[in-house]
């Protein structure tokens, strides 16, 4: 499925703001990301598929759009 | 009358009128933080007429907070903010009733400040204190208005308050682990613009009167984001059948006094993390298979004079690659970021490296 992904905060520092991916579910979609980008690993991440968050594996649809959320701790 | 001549834009308001402003001044607000955050909110809540105000802060004015903490002035730096914000918005609004608590939020004092007020305001700035009050909030059944910066961006949302399905969800369900403070940079590391905490301020204001008072649609189970760089925003739904991580909430106040926030957000790395004082040190810097990396700023003295590498914490992330041994010293200037830096190392690279730090640091490696 080619998807969208939207990221935020410090995650697009590393991704950028909005990047296209292809990938049948949420996991395999975080998984290649953790591979290729070694410097989310270990990450608290919050992710949103077509703006619901999700916290199971989830299958995406073509044209889905997945966004990335970190915490932020400033106040 | 002057209470009518001060709210008569609210009176006038359509939607709003007197039975609003009537309720306004019958509810209090606890605001936890006077910074970035907490300054807009206090201002705009106390000139709305809110009946009773409470100010948690235990810090101290820097001149450093006045590009964006908009309530105080240059001639009070090192006093604190909780009396200073107090003493400001007394005089913004005498007919309300303000009280100012000079402390930290604790486990052992948050259940006593909280239970008196009718909503709290979420204007921290780091995880611990975050973590503590969203599980007290919940466990008191306390409607949170949480707001949270990162240098042009924000989310604010409200926690504990049922939607229209009658489900109340917390930060837990969107982070149900702390994440450590390496994560989530702060402002002292990262930077902010100014005006980013007055925007989501005001929308944390925002938030708390239309709870109270009941008008519009506030952001029960929903996390609102907003970048102020090209006003891109976003509104992700929190579904109810999510898990807020039942196992890592402290499942009654007993049990939230005795959980070790400060310990829980982050430190969980920090586990496997050996201390070695100046003479082990010192044996450990002759050792070839032991990396020695220094993550002060690069014009920190004195400069180390045997082999190691220099990375900043704060370019630690981006550096990580040249760590190419399996035993890794890590030291600074105090001990402090040293500790910090391990637990990320740790953190990131995975179990398989030996990672310790200086107790001390150099200063007390100078004095050994």
């Amino acid at each position: 499925m080619k998807i969208k992904i939207r990221t935020f905060g410090s995650v697009a520092e590393i991704l950028g703001t909005e990047l296209d991916a292809e990938a049948i579910d949420t996991d395999s979609l975080i998984a290649s990301l953790y591979k290729s980008y070694r410097m989310l690993e270990g990450r608290k991440l919050l992710i949103a598929v077509n703006n619901t968050v999700i916290q199971q594996n989830t299958a995406l649809q073509e044209n889905d759009v997945v966004a990335i959320m970190p915490p932020y701790s400033g106040g | 009358m002057t209470e009518i001549e001060r709210y008569s834009r609210h009176y006038q308001l359509a939607g709003f009128g007197k039975q609003a402003q009537e309720q306004l001044a019958k509810s209090s607000v606890l605001v936890i933080g006077a910074g970035g955050l907490g300054c807009p909110v206090l201002q705009y809540l106390v000139a709305a007429g809110i009946g009773k105000i409470g100010i948690v802060d235990h810090d101290t004015i820097e001149l450093n907070n006045l590009q964006r903490q908009v309530l105080y002035n240059t001639n009070e730096v090192g006093l604190p903010k909780a009396k200073v914000a107090a003493e400001k918005l007394r005089l913004l609004n005498p007919e309300i009733h303000i009280s100012e608590y000079i402390t930290y939020l604790s486990t052992e004092n948050a259940v006593g400040l909280i239970e008196g007020y009718d909503v709290v305001v979420d204007c921290t700035d780091n995880f611990a204190t975050r973590y503590l009050l969203g599980d007290a909030c919940m466990l008191l059944d306390k409607p949170l208005v949480f707001g949270a910066i990162y240098q042009y961006e924000g989310q604010v949302a409200v926690f504990n308050v049922a939607g229209d399905n009658g489900v109340k969800t917390t930060y837990r369900h969107l982070f149900p682990v702390p994440p450590s403070q390496l994560d989530a940079p702060d402002c002292n590391t990262a930077g902010v613009l100014g005006v980013l905490p007055g925007t989501i301020g005001t929308l944390q204001a925002t938030e708390t009167i239309k709870i109270l008072t009941g008008i519009g649609k506030p952001l029960c189970n929903r996390l609102m984001t907003i970048n102020l760089l090209d006003y891109t925003s976003l509104i992700l739904d929190i579904p109810e059948n999510l898990s807020a991580c039942p196992d890592r909430i402290p499942k009654s106040l007993q049990e939230l006094e005795k959980t070790d926030y400060e310990r829980v957000c982050g430190a969980e790395s920090l586990l496997d993390i050996q201390t070695i004082d100046a003479s082990q040190f010192v044996k450990m810097a002759d050792d070839r298979d032991v990396l020695i990396v220094d993550v002060r700023e690069l014009d920190e003295n004195p400069r180390l004079t045997f082999p190691h590498v220099p990375i900043p914490l704060s370019a630690l992330e981006r550096n990580l690659w040249i760590i190419d041994r399996k035993k890794v010293v890590v030291v600074c200037q105090s001990g402090k970021r040293s500790q910090t830096a391990a637990g990320f190392i740790r953190e990131k690279l995975g179990e398989t490296y030996q990672i310790s730090h200086l107790e001390g640091g150099v200063m007390g490696l100078e004095n050994a």
